[in-house]
C-alpha cells in the first residue's frame, strides 16, 4: 500500500509539470493550403491577436500546407520554418522569430579565432532576441583608449565569472551578433577576440546562467570581465552538455560529458552529489548493484574504465563500499566519458576513460562552499594568494558515522568503526596569458573497524602538477605529471597466535605531453607522449604479536612500463563530412626483478610447477597499434550520422574472484603468463535535432570483440598468491547493443530519458577441465544488464524551489544458482547449475529531489539552500544479490535475497556558499 | 586466510542484517553426476568409499562397479605397484582391507558399465601429534554464552604435513530431569530400574581445515574446532570430544579451501563467485566426479569437559521443554483417560505429597532418543 501511494503521489506530479509547460504558449486552430508564412503569421496576428515579430526576408520562400490542432504558435512556427538557423522565441508575451547564430564546434580550450574575418563597425542594435533570458538592457563596455583607435584588428580578451561567485565560467560560449566570430571560454574563464575598433554587440553564453549581452565599444587592445548570473532555472537546471549539441555536431562519437550543475539535478543519496552516480544514468553505464564498486561501461569489466581526476589516475573510486565516490562535489567542476571513440591520447584500458576536472581556482577573491547532510560534513574554500596569479582551493569531507555508531545501543556496534574522508587541494599559478600551473593534491581514507580486533583501511593518494601553454595562436598543450597510489591494510588480532597485517599498495608514476596543433582551420593536430611507470607490491603479511606464528612474507613487487605514442587530427573535409582519427601505438615492459615459476602442464596447476627462473630487467614486453577512427556525416540540418572503430590494450587488470569488485582485490601487470587484454569497438550513431532544438535524441549501436579477457579457476583466492599464473585463466569477450537517447536540455521542465539493450558474454575455454569455465561455453558476464533504462527530470518551480525525479530500472544480473544439495561421505554440497544461468529480480527505483534555495540577495555575507532528497521513495528492497545456503532443517537448500536498501531513505541537506 | 575475507563479510553483514530475507527456491536436480567420498587411511583399516550418483534429485546408489585402487610405492630406485580391489558392501558403501603406508601414492579408479573413472595419484602425508584439546567459553554480545573446543598441534618433523583436517565425534552423557519412577499401564506401575543416564554420539559436519604452510613453525595453537551455545544440551553434564587430525596433500587443501571459501563468502557485499569446483576424479571425456579422492594419515585424541571446567556455562537447558504437570489421583487418571497419547508421557514420583508429577517421556526417560550403553571410553 505504501508503494501505491508513493506511485500516485509521483503520478500526480506529472499534469501539474505539463500544464506549468504550456502556460507561455498561444494556441492556435488553422487549416493553411500552400500559404506563405508570411500571410499565415499575419492572418494570426489579425485573428487571434497574437504579437508576432520576423522579419520578411527570412520567410518570404515558406509556404506552408496542413492543418494545426491546438498546437502552440511558436512550436508551429519552429516546425514550419524547419531551419535550425532560426528560433522561434516567446517573450514577455511576443513570439518572436530570430536568425541564431550558429554554435561552431570548438574543441580546444583556448581560444578560436578567424583572424581573416574581421569585424566592421555596426552601430544597428540587432532588436531581434536569442534567447528569452537575454536582457534587454545591454551593458555599454568601452574596450581600450580612445586615443589609440587603429585601422587594424586589436585584440580583446575577457573573462566570463558567474556573478555572484566570481568562479570562472568554463566552456562557455561568447559571439558577436550577427558575425561569424565566436569562442569557448578556457580553464580560467578567459577567452579572445580579434576585432577592429568599432562598436559590437557580444553575447555570452553558459549552461544553467543567464545569457548576457552587452554593446562592446572597442577603441584598442584592452580586456574586461563579465559576470553572468545563475539562470531563472539555474539551480533546476539539466544540462547534459556544455555544449547543447555536441552529440549532434561533434565528430567523437560516444562522449557523455556532465557538469556540476547537472549532477546537483539528481536527487542524492545520503545527501552527496555523486559523479559517478550521476555517471550511472547515462546509456551505457550500469554497474553489479546498489553499493557496488566502480561501474561497467557496454559490457566491460569495471576495471578497463580509466577514470582520471585532473589527469591522475584512481584505482579505487568508492568510499565505504560504493555507497559513496570518493569526489567531493566541491571539487568537480565536469567529466567527459568516452565510451566509443577513445582520443588516441587516452590509452590503457579497454572500455571507457572517465575524466574528472576540478574546475578553475578563482585567482580573485575568497570564497566558500560547504553541506551538511546526516552522514557526512563538507566544507572547502579558495582563496587568492596572489591577486590574479595565485591560488588555492582546499576543501575536506569526512563522515560522522563513528558517532552515529555510538549512539546504537549494541555493544558490538559501538565498538564498530566505519568512516572516511577525504582532502583536496588544487592550487594554480598563473604565470601569464599564455601559461599557468595547477598542482593538485588529494588524499582519502576508509577505515572500518567491525570487530573489536580486526579492521581495514584503505587510502587513494593523488600528486599531480598540470602545465598549460600556449606558444601560439596555431600551437597549445599542456604536461601532466603525477603520482597515484592506492593501498590497503588488513589486521586481525583476535587470535595472538595468528595475529596478522596484510599491506598492499599499487604505484604509478605518469607523464603526460598533448600538443594541439591547429594547422588550418578545418585541420587541427594532436600529438603525444604518454608514459606510466606502475610498481605493485602485491602484498605482504607480518605477524603483528610476539606470540603470533604467522611467518612474514611478501609477495614480490610487480614492475612495468607502459609508454606510448600518438597523433591524431580532426579535419572538416566540408561542410558535410568530418573526420577523428589517430593512432596509438602503446608498448608495455614487464620489468624483473622477478622469480618466475615454470609449469610443466599447460593447466598451470600449483602441483605442475617445475623450475623457477629468475629474471632481472625487462623480462617480457608486449606492444602493438591502437587505431582509433570517428566520422561525421551531416545528412540533413538536423540529423547527422556518425561511425567510430576503436582498437585498446590494457596492461593493468584487476583480479577478483568475487561476483562484483571490491577495495581489497588486485591489480595485476601483463607479464609472461598473463597476455594484455586487446579490444575493438565498433560503433554507429544518428543524432536527430527537433524542430526548434528543443530536444536531442541519438541512437547508437555497438559491438565489442575483446580477447584475452580474465577470468580465474572458481574458488580462486588472489590476495597473498604466490603463484596466480595458476589460478587465472584468459578468455574471449562479446558486448553489443543499442542505446536511444532523448535529451530535452532547457526549459522549466527538463532532463533525459536514455534506454539502453546490451548484452555482453565471456568464453573462457582452455585445454583442461580445470581451464574451462562452463565447459568452454560462452556465458553472460557478472554486469550483463539487458535493459537499462534511465528517465532523469527536473522541474522549476520558481526562483527559489525546484525538484527533480529519477527513475532507474535495470534488468536483474545474472546468478549461478544451485542446481541440488549433493551428499558427500559425512558432508555435503551445494552443486550449482551452469554459470550466471539465471538472474536476480529486476530493479526499478525512484528518487525524488526538492531543493530550497535562500534569497539571492548579494548583501548576504553567505548563501545556503537545502536538499531534501528521498532515495528509493517506493521503498523497493531490491535485490543485490542472491545467495543460497545449505538448509540443515530439512537437508535442502534455503535461498536468500540481499538487498541494500528496502525502505526509503530521506536526506535533509544543508548547502552553503560564501 | 579465512579471516581476511571475514572482515568483508562482517562487514557486509553488518550492514546487511536487516536486508536478507528468504525467498522461494526450487532445487532443479542436476545431471547424471558421480559422487565419491572416502580416502586412504594410513595402518591396516577396513577402507571405506561410498559411491553414489545423482540424477535429477535422486541419489542413485551405485552398485556392482568394479573400484580398486592402485597403490604407488618407491624403496631406493624401485618402484611398485600394487592393486587393491574393493567390494560393494551395501548401500553404495565399497570397502577393501589393505595397509596404507604414509609416503605411497594411491589411485582410485572406478569402473561403471559405460564409463571408468580415475583420480590423480594422492601421496599420503605424514602427520603431525595432537598437542591438547582444551577449551574456553566467551560472550558473543548478540548471541549469548558459548564454549569454544580447541585443538593445538605440533610437529617435530620436516616431513608432517602442513595441511591439516579434523573431523570428530563428540558424546554427551544424558540425565533426565524427572527421572520416572512410574510408567503409565491402566494405572502407574513401578519401575524397579528407570532408564538412564544415556549417550548421544554426533559426528561432525563441515569442513575444518587449517595450513600451516605460510607460518614460521608447523604448529597448531587452539583451532578451534567446535563451539557449543550455553543454550544447547551438550554440556548440561559431561561431554566428550574425540578430535580426529588428518595430514593433506598440497592439491587436496586446496579443493578443500575452494570449497570452503565458496560455502562461507556467500550473501555478503562482494560474494565469491559460485561454481562447481573439479575434484580430482575424471572420467575419460574429462567430466568430473563431485569429491576429492585422497589419502591421509590420522591421529586422534579426545578430551571430557564438564560445566565446572568454564566460568560461563551454567544452567545449561536440557534437551527438551520439561515442565511438570502436577496431579493428584484423580486428575491423574482423568489426564491419562482423556484422549493423551499414554505412551507419551511418564509419571516422576516425588514424595512431597504434592502429587504425581506427570511429564513428557524424554524429559523422564531417554532410552527412546540417546542410548543407554554406556561407551567403553567414557570414564568416571
Amino acid at each position: 500500500m505504501r508503494h501505491c501511494l508513493s506511485l500516485l503521489l509521483f503520478l500526480s506530479i506529472i499534469p501539474s509539470l505539463l500544464y506549468a509547460q504550456k502556460n507561455d504558449c498561444y494556441i492556435i486552430n488553422e487549416d493553411f493550403s500552400n500559404k506563405n508564412l508570411i500571410e499565415i503569421i499575419e492572418e494570426i496576428k489579425s485573428k487571434y491577436d497574437y504579437p508576432v515579430f520576423y522579419k520578411s526576408e527570412w520567410i518570404d520562400t515558406i509556404y506552408f500546407s496542413g492543418s494545426v490542432k491546438n498546437e502552440c504558435l511558436t512550436s508551429f512556427l519552429a516546425g514550419a520554418i524547419s531551419n535550425p538557423l532560426f528560433s522561434v522565441n516567446s517573450f514577455e508575451g511576443k513570439v518572436i522569430l530570430s536568425h541564431n547564430q550558429p554554435i561552431l564546434p570548438i574543441s580546444k580550450y583556448f581560444l578560436k579565432v578567424d583572424p581573416s574575418k574581421e569585424v566592421d563597425e555596426d552601430s544597428v542594435v540587432n532588436l531581434f532576441v536569442l534567447d528569452r533570458s537575454v536582457q534587454l538592457n545591454p551593458e555599454i563596455i568601452q574596450i581600450g583608449n580612445k586615443s589609440e583607435i587603429t585601422s587594424n584588428p586589436v585584440l580583446v580578451t575577457g573573462k566570463l565569472v558567474e556573478k555572484e561567485s566570481r568562479d570562472p565560467l568554463i566552456g562557455a560560449l561568447v559571439y558577436l551578433d550577427k558575425k561569424n566570430i565566436s569562442t569557448l571560454t578556457g580553464l580560467d574563464g578567459t577567452f579572445a577576440l580579434r576585432v577592429l575598433p568599432g562598436r559590437y554587440h557580444l553575447n555570452a553564453q553558459f549552461i544553467g546562467m543567464e545569457s548576457k549581452r552587452v554593446d562592446l565599444i572597442v577603441f584598442s587592445t584592452g580586456s574586461f570581465e563579465l559576470g553572468l548570473e545563475e539562470s531563472i532555472t539555474a539551480l533546476s537546471e539539466v544540462v547534459v552538455t556544455t555544449d547543447r549539441n555536441s552529440q549532434f555536431e561533434n565528430t567523437e562519437m560516444g562522449v557523455e560529458r556532465l557538469d556540476i550543475q547537472s549532477i546537483k539535478t539528481i536527487p542524492k543519496i545520503m545527501g552527496e552529489n555523486d559523479i559517478v552516480r550521476a555517471t550511472l544514468t547515462l546509456p551505457g553505464v550500469t554497474n553489479t548493484g546498489e553499493a557496488s564498486q566502480g561501474f561497467n561501461v557496454r559490457g566491460g569489466n569495471a576495471d578497463q574504465n580509466l577514470i582520471l581526476y585532473n589527469n591522475l589516475p584512481v584505482y579505487n573510486s568508492s568510499h565505504f563500499f560504493g555507497f559513496f565516490s570518493i569526489f567531493n562535489e566541491d571539487f568537480v567542476g565536469s567529466s567527459e566519458l568516452f565510451k566509443s571513440y577513445m582520443p588516441p591520447k587516452y590509452g590503457g584500458r579497454l572500455s571507457s576513460v572517465l575524466a574528472i576536472n576540478s574546475g578553475d581556482v578563482d585567482t580573485e577573491e575568497l570564497e566558500g562552499t560547504g553541506g551538511i547532510s546526516p552522514i557526512t560534513g563538507r566544507l572547502s574554500v579558495s582563496s587568492p594568494i596572489i591577486k590574479d596569479k595565485l591560488a588555492i582551493k582546499v576543501g575536506s569531507r569526512l563522515t560522522y558515522s563513528k558517532w552515529i555508531l555510538n549512539q546504537v545501543n549494541n555493544q558490538q556496534v559501538k565498538n564498530s568503526d566505519a568512516s572516511f574522508y577525504d582532502i583536496a587541494i588544487r592550487a594554480k599559478y598563473k604565470l601569464n596569458k599564455s601559461n599557468s600551473f595547477y598542482i593538485n593534491a588529494y588524499r582519502s581514507k576508509d577505515s572500518f573497524n567491525l570487530l573489536s580486533d580486526s579492521s581495514f583501511q584503505y587510502t587513494n593518494t593523488l600528486i599531480g602538477l598540470e602545465w598549460f601553454y600556449k606558444l601560439n595562436n596555431s600551437l597549445e598543450g599542456y604536461v601532466s605529471t603525477g603520482f597515484s597510489e592506492y593501498d590497503y591494510t588488513i589486521e586481525n588480532d583476535r587470535i595472538a597466535s595468528a595475529a596478522f597485517r596484510i599491506n598492499y599498495s599499487i604505484k604509478e608514476y605518469n607523464i603526460h605531453s598533448n600538443m594541439d596543433y591547429e594547422i588550418t582551420k578545418d585541420l587541427i593536430l594532436s600529438f603525444g607522449l604518454n608514459s606510466k611507470y606502475y610498481e605493485v607490491a602485491p602484498g605482504a603479511i607480518i605477524g603483528t604479536d610476539t606470540a603470533s606464528l604467522v611467518e612474514n612474507r611478501r609477495i614480490q613487487t610487480e614492475r612495468g612500463l607502459e609508454s606510448a605514442a600518438y597523433i591524431s587530427s580532426e579535419v572538416q573535409l566540408n561542410d558535410k563530412f568530418s573526420l577523428n582519427g589517430g593512432l596509438r601505438y602503446s608498448v608495455f615492459n614487464a620489468i624483473g626483478p622477478k622469480e618466475s615459476y615454470v609449469f610443466r602442464d599447460i593447466s598451470r596447476g600449483i602441483n605442475t610447477i617445475e623450475d623457477t627462473l629468475s629474471f632481472r630487467g625487462i623480462y617480457q614486453t608486449h606492444h602493438g597499434p591502437e587505431l582509433r577512427l570517428s566520422a561525421r556525416m551531416e545528412m540533413t540540418s538536423d540529423l547527422s550520422l556518425k561511425l567510430s572503430y576503436v582498437r585498446n590494450r590494457q596492461y593493468m587488470n584487476i583480479l577478483s574472484n568475487s561476483t562484483s569488485i571490491s577495495p581489497i582485490d588486485i591489480w595485476k601487470l601483463s607479464d609472461e603468463y598473463i597476455k594484455p587484454q586487446i579490444g575493438d569497438q565498433y560503433s554507429l550513431g544518428m543524432y536527430k535535432l527537433s524542430r526548434g532544438r528543443f530536444f536531442e535524441s541519438s541512437i547508437e549501436f555497438f559491438y565489442k570483440r575483446q580477447s584475452n579477457l580474465l577470468d580465474y579457476k572458481i574458488g580462486s583466492e588472489f590476495l597473498l598468491n604466490e603463484s596466480i599464473a595458476s589460478d587465472v585463466l584468459q578468455g574471449e569477450g562479446t558486448s553489443y547493443g543499442v542505446e536511444i537517447s532523448l535529451k530535452k536540455p532547457n526549459g522549466r521542465l527538463n532532463g533525459w530519458i536514455s534506454y539502453t539493450y546490451s548484452r555482453s558474454f565471456l568464453e573462457i575455454d582452455g585445454p583442461t577441465i580445470n581451464t574451462r569455465l562452463n565447459n568452454g561455453e560462452r556465458f553472460p558476464a557478472n554486469f550483463d544488464r539487458p535493459h537499462n533504462l534511465n528517465i532523469v527530470s527536473n522541474y522549476k518551480i520558481n526562483n527559489r524551489f525546484s525538484a527533480s525525479m529519477n527513475i532507474s530500472y535495470l534488468t536483474g544480473r545474472p546468478v549461478t544458482v544451485p542446481l541440488s544439495r549433493v551428499q558427500v561421505g559425512d558432508n555435503s554440497l551445494i552443486y550449482y547449475s551452469e554459470r550466471n544461468e539465471f538472474r536476480i529480480p529486476n530493479y526499478f527505483r525512484v528518487d525524488v529531489g526538492i531543493n530550497l534555495e535562500g534569497s539571492h540577495k548579494k548583501e548576504k555575507p553567505a548563501h545556503g539552500f537545502w536538499t531534501l532528497s528521498v532515495y528509493n521513495l517506493l521503498g523497493r528492497n531490491n535485490a543485490y544479490s542472491i545467495f543460497f545456503e545449505e538448509n540443515l532443517l530439512n537437508s535442502g537448500i534455503q535461498g536468500y535475497q540481499l538487498s541494500i536498501f528496502d525502505q526509503v531513505i530521506p536526506t535533509l541537506t544543508y548547502n552553503f556558499k560564501f | 586466510m579465512k579471516k581476511i575475507s571475514n572482515v568483508l563479510v562482517l562487514t557486509s553483514l553488518f550492514i546487511m542484517t536487516k536486508c536478507r530475507e528468504p525467498i522461494d527456491f526450487v532445487e532443479r536436480g542436476l545431471p547424471f553426476t558421480l559422487v565419491v567420498s572416502g580416502e586412504v587411511i594410513n595402518g591396516w583399516e577396513v577402507q571405506q568409499l561410498t559411491i553414489t550418483a545423482y540424477q535429477g534429485l535422486d541419489e542413485i546408489v551405485i552398485r556392482d562397479a568394479f573400484v580398486s585402487i592402485n597403490e604407488y610405492s618407491r624403496e631406493g630406485e624401485l618402484e611398485s605397484t600394487h592393486e587393491f580391489e574393493f567390494i560393494d558392501l551395501r548401500d553404495g558403501i565399497y570397502v577393501g582391507v589393505f595397509e596404507g603406508k604414509v609416503g605411497n601414492g594411491y589411485e582410485l579408479i572406478i569402473n561403471l558399465s559405460n564409463r571408468t573413472y580415475k583420480s590423480s595419484v594422492e601421496k599420503m602425508l605424514p602427520v603431525a601429534q595432537i598437542d591438547s584439546i582444551t577449551a574456553k567459553d566467551f560472550i558473543s554480545d548478540d548471541e549469548g554464552i558459548f564454549a569454544q573446543i580447541e585443538v593445538s598441534a605440533s610437529s617435530n618433523s620436516d616431513l608432517d604435513s602442513d595441511y591439516y583436517m579434523w573431523t570428530f565425534n563428540e558424546t554427551y552423557e544424558v540425565n533426565v530431569p524427572f527421572p520416572a519412577s512410574y510408567l503409565w499401564f491402566n494405572g502407574p506401575v513401578f519401575l524397579n530400574e528407570p532408564a538412564g543416564p544415556c549417550w548421544i554420539s554426533q559426528k561432525s559436519s563441515g569442513l575444518l581445515i587449517s595450513s600451516t604452510a605460510n607460518a614460521s613453525e608447523n604448529r597448531i595453537t587452539k583451532f578451534p574446532v567446535r563451539i557449543i551455545s550455553n543454550i544447547d544440551p551438550e554440556l548440561r553434564t559431561k561431554y566428550s570430544i574425540e578430535i580426529i587430525q588428518r595430514s593433506l596433500n598440497e592439491q587436496a587443501f586446496n579443493y578443500y579451501q575452494a570449497v570452503q571459501r565458496i560455502t562461507d563468502r556467500q550473501g555478503s557485499l562482494s560474494d565469491i563467485q559460485p561454481g562447481n569446483i573439479p575434484g580430482n576424479i575424471l572420467d575419460q571425456d574429462g567430466n568430473f566426479a563431485i569429491g576429492y579422492f585422497t589419502a591421509v594419515e590420522e591421529v586422534s585424541k579426545r578430551a571430557f569437559f564438564s560445566p565446572f571446567d568454564f566460568d560461563l556455562i551454567a544452567n545449561v537447558p536440557f534437551n527438551f521443554g520439561c515442565e511438570p504437570a502436577i496431579l493428584n489421583d484423580s486428575e491423574l487418571f482423568t489426564f491419562m483417560n482423556q484422549g493423551n497419547n499414554q505412551d507419551a508421557y511418564m509419571i516422576h514420583q516425588f514424595f512431597d505429597s504434592q502429587g504425581w508429577y506427570v511429564v513428557r517421556k524424554e524429559c523422564a526417560d531417554c532410552s527412546s532418543y540417546a542410548s543407554t550403553f554406556k561407551p567403553s571410553f567414557w570414564d568416571e
